[in-house]
């Protein structure tokens, strides 16, 4: 089973909130200083989801980023964890894109690779969370998609997946090859090993340029984009705390699940 | 009167005799030669230098039984065992010299009365040995010892061996007295208790006796190998090659080398222990004093440091000597069993993972054995090569590695903390004697900064030249060492040795126990030698130097709690009480367990930065320790066991009434001017 791998470098989710900072004028998150940026979240599971399917059915990885030298890292850390090869796509054509202009160089790579059973992303960057790419990848590539899978079973040739709702699962069947948004339900990524690291170090990555792929400027980038974002801007949150007094735990349950119904939360 | 003359049928009895002493020895030698092949399937480990250090630990650990009394009661009844055994071999020597060419008697000593005395002494004394370990085992029945048959076997061969030698000792005085059996008072009031059988009865009862014991000492030879009881012969041998590397230096890696030849990083099969680890699983006893110091099963874990070792080396001895001496395995319905693996079936990864590494199992062990690098290289294993590392150390991992500290703060924010401070940092003083080694702690955690703030206001108040590295310093790599990860230790490392090295730098203050074995022992390896210094050790030369002057008061009981890698690791139980002491008003209490025997705050080996899921939180243990000896403050010296305690006064609601605080804390209270006496500018809680 041949899986492509689409991954995100995105400003290190796990910095203190008072580290983030955006240029309101510039409509531009400014990079934290000396923060390294980080494979997204959701595509770390993406990447754990395909080295498992790849250790129960064989196969060949291949991972994907769209983004400047920086995402060299992510992808080196992809190979660390087990994949066996990756592509950087960078252009100075590809930058200001949206998440369809990413999906167009995304899925045009995906071409380029040949023939593939799967393409895995994870279901949303946790840069802005849009959640676009994985079904904009499966219209352009013309073949199935799911968003978001918490499970993924090969049934004698069939691909069953589960896509988490709000209150459970949805069960599916698809043929391949498909498009899947991974969520981080399926699993838990594995940390690279020794062996893992030292070829990630030796690993060729080569990069492919709009032209390598065969695109024009104007589909991709700032140029592709079909999202126009109108104001960039840190929303003020603003909380209040209200204590509920009682006399004993009891009664202070009573009093909260009262408050709270008071409030339409429950 | 002789105990082998005449014949059994066509047999001469010595003849007999002679079949069945070489038998055994030919046994014990064949198990023996089996146990030797096994310990040379282990990797090679220099433990050869400095002979006259290694046989001294012999005297004082083996004939003087130095680690065994630190429980009287078991220590000396072992020390009556362990002598008489070597006392009477001597005694035994003569008996099979005397079965096996009639007539030889030991030169010298035969006739020499203390010689005679001793024999019949020391079997007294063993017998009193032995029931007072049958006493310790039935009755008082301490939980590290486990109540098996092999334990009982043994009492029950030694108290037999004792009574047939005092039998045939006496009924060969009734029967024929010699000169000189004055020496021998128990063998000859036994002899005056035979006095009235007849001659030929008293002959009798003299053969059956020395028979019974030649046969039981035949036995013990055979059935040594297969036991507990092995320890007998490689105790000895284990203390003379225990490790004389300094104590906190785990074992460095060539991870290049490694790599290259396709050697393993860490331990996942047996024989990629060495020699000496595997004389280790030869020489454990059983006696579980390493569980009952261990915090791991004190506090419920499910690593046992005795069962650690035993598993090994049934592993050894069971599951893997048929692979290791190349003999084809045994089975013959033509399914083999798969192997156990030895990380994962043998030794469950949560046992690994249980360890504090706080290396109260090896400093208690009688005969030296050493659990704590066996545990990292099993973990090296489990996370360089196996990649089964749990969830919060992987994150662990990710946190150093992407911002230099274990909780993924800004790099550019190390230096917050001595903002307004007056602080400079290296770049800014080259020449400053003194590198003040922050560490990750006392640089981010809110409560820790509090003892930097303290620590820096004290070298300042004393005149200490010192600079600090700001945003350069970066995580000595100790917690991801010991959770196994050697590649980022190292990488932290060396990156560390090399901002070090360009700044010249030559001595080293830190308050972290951790950044200080790091620093000091560890960073050797890498290039890297610096004086450093631990600030209790600092802040007492300041005291004694008279730079610093404890004035004002601090009437209050407090506990010392010793940080592991402070105590155990480095000795260093006396600079910090003394520091304490120099605070006028200041009385000092101890826990039970305190120095040598201090207990885990449950931080170490990585432990800060994951929950504990099985038994009993370790913090929580050791501040009731703490309570039961009502301090009104308990002390420390390392950032991690602040955070321990603190977080267990908080979930026991002693917060209030039971304050910790670090030393540099109650001495900068101690030494302030006068005009600042207030509470706003009081760095511990009063």
């Amino acid at each position: 089973m041949d899986i492509v791998v689409c991954i995100k470098q995105v400003p290190d989710p796990e910095i203190p909130p008072s580290q983030f900072k955006v240029d309101e004028a510039a409509k531009r998150v400014v990079p934290p200083p000396g923060v390294q940026p980080v494979i997204s979240t959701f595509d770390l599971h993406a990447i754990e989801a395909a080295l498992q399917l790849k250790e129960r059915h064989g196969g060949k990885i291949t991972v994907l980023s769209l983004g400047p030298a920086s995402v060299r890292d992510a992808l080196k850390r992809a190979i660390a964890m087990g994949c066996d090869a990756a592509v950087q796509l960078d252009d100075p054509a590809f930058e200001g894109g949206d998440s369809f202009a990413t999906a167009v160089a995304l899925a045009a790579a995906i071409r380029k690779l040949g023939a593939f059973d799967l393409v895995l992303t994870g279901r949303q960057a946790s840069d802005w969370d849009s959640g676009q790419v994985p079904s904009a990848l499966a219209e352009l590539l013309g073949i199935p998609g799911a968003v978001p899978v918490q499970k993924i079973e090969l049934r004698d040739g069939t691909l069953y997946v589960e896509r988490v709702t709000e209150d459970g699962y949805q069960p599916i069947e698809m043929p391949l090859p498909a498009v899947l948004g991974i969520s981080n339900e399926i699993n838990q990524p594995r940390y690279p090993t020794l062996k893992g690291i030292m070829a990630a170090g030796k690993a060729q990555i080569p990069v492919w340029s709009a032209a390598d792929l065969g695109l024009t400027p104007d589909q991709v980038g700032e140029r592709g984009r079909r999202v126009i974002l109108t104001r960039l801007y840190v929303p003020v949150r603003e909380s209040r705390c209200e204590f509920i007094e009682a006399e004993t735990p009891q009664e202070a349950g009573e009093k909260l699940a009262l408050r709270l119904r008071e409030a339409r939360l429950i | 009167m002789h105990p082998t003359s005449g014949t059994i049928g066509p047999l001469p009895v010595v003849l007999v005799f002679w079949i069945l002493t070489l038998g055994a020895v030919a046994l014990f030698a064949r198990s023996a030669w089996r146990l030797v092949r096994l310990l040379r399937a282990g990797v090679a480990e220099p433990r050869f230098d400095r002979p006259l250090d290694r046989l001294g630990a012999v005297v004082v650990h083996v004939l003087g039984h130095g680690r065994l009394l630190t429980q009287p009661y078991s220590g000396l009844l072992h020390l009556f065992i362990f002598w008489g055994f070597l006392i009477l071999t001597i005694g035994t020597i003569e008996h099979f010299g005397h079965g096996l060419f009639p007539g030889f008697t030991l030169p010298l000593l035969h006739r020499w009365p203390p010689y005679r005395f001793s024999q019949d002494l020391f079997n007294v004394l063993v017998l009193i040995a032995v029931g007072m370990a049958i006493y310790q085992r039935t009755v008082t029945r301490p939980a590290r010892l486990t109540l098996n048959a092999d334990g009982f076997v043994i009492l029950g061969l030694i108290a037999a061996l004792m009574i047939t030698n005092l039998v045939a000792s006496g009924a060969r005085i009734a029967a024929q007295p010699e000169p000189g059996d004055a020496a021998l008072p128990i063998s000859s009031a036994l002899a005056a208790l035979f006095a009235g059988l007849p001659l030929a009865a008293q002959e009798a009862l003299y053969r059956v006796a020395w028979w019974s014991h030649v046969l039981i000492v035949l036995g013990f030879l055979v059935y040594i190998p297969h036991s507990k009881h092995l320890h007998i012969i490689t105790a000895a041998p284990n203390v003379y090659f225990r490790s004389l590397e300094p104590k906190g230096q785990l074992r460095p890696i060539d991870i290049e080398k490694a790599l290259e030849n396709d050697l393993p990083v860490g331990v996942s099969k047996i024989e990629q222990l060495s020699w000496k680890d595997l004389l280790d699983l030869y020489s454990c006893t059983e006696c579980g004093r390493c569980q009952a110091e261990c915090p791991a099963s004190l506090s419920g874990k499910e690593l046992s440091p005795k069962f650690l070792i035993l598993d090994l080396k049934d592993h050894l001895l069971r599951d893997e000597a048929a692979r290791l001496l190349g003999a084809p395995r045994g089975d013959t319905d033509g399914s083999p069993a798969p192997p156990r693996r030895m990380v994962g079936d043998v030794i469950h990864d949560q046992v690994l993972w249980d360890c504090v590494t706080c290396r109260a199992c090896m400093d208690a062990c009688p005969v030296f054995i050493e659990h704590v690098p066996k545990i990292v290289d099993m973990r090296r294993h489990l996370v360089m090569e196996a990649s089964r590392i749990p969830l919060e150390f992987q994150k662990l991992f990710d946190n150093v590695e992407a911002s230099g500290n274990p909780w993924r703060f800004p790099r550019a924010a190390r230096a917050d903390w001595a903002q307004g401070l007056g602080i400079p940092t290296l770049a800014e003083r080259p020449d400053a004697e003194y590198l003040f080694w922050v560490g990750c702690a006392g640089a981010y955690d809110e409560r820790n900064v509090k003892v930097s703030v303290a620590l820096a206001r004290l070298l300042q108040r004393a005149g200490v030249s010192f600079a600090i590295l700001g945003t350069e310093e970066s995580c000595t790599g100790d917690p991801v060492r010991r959770v196994g990860n050697e590649y980022l230790f190292q990488l932290q490392a060396q990156q560390n040795v090399e901002t070090l090295t360009r700044y010249g730098v030559k001595k080293i203050v830190t308050a972290c126990p951790h950044c200080f074995n790091t620093l000091g022992t560890e960073y050797r390896a890498f290039g890297g030698h610096f004086t450093v210094l631990h600030h209790t050790q600092l802040l007492e030369q300041l005291i004694a130097a008279g730079r610093l002057r404890p004035q004002e008061r601090l009437a209050e009981t407090l506990t010392y709690h010793d940080p592991c890698y402070l105590g155990r690791y480095h000795g260093l139980y006396d600079a910090p009480r003394r520091v304490l002491q120099a605070i006028p008003g200041v009385a000092l209490t101890e826990m039970e367990r305190h120095r040598e025997r201090g207990f885990c705050c449950g931080a170490g080996g990585g432990h800060a930065f994951c929950e504990e899921r099985t038994g009993r939180r370790i913090n929580h243990l050791r501040v009731e320790q703490a309570l039961a000896v009502r301090p009104q403050r308990v002390a420390t010296a390392c950032p991690y066991c602040l955070m321990m305690f603190e977080d267990a006064t908080r979930a026991k609601d002693v917060y209030e009434t039971l304050p910790v605080a670090d030393i540099a804390e109650l001495l900068d209270r101690a030494t302030r001017p006068a005009a600042e006496a207030s509470p706003h500018t009081d760095g511990a809680r009063s």
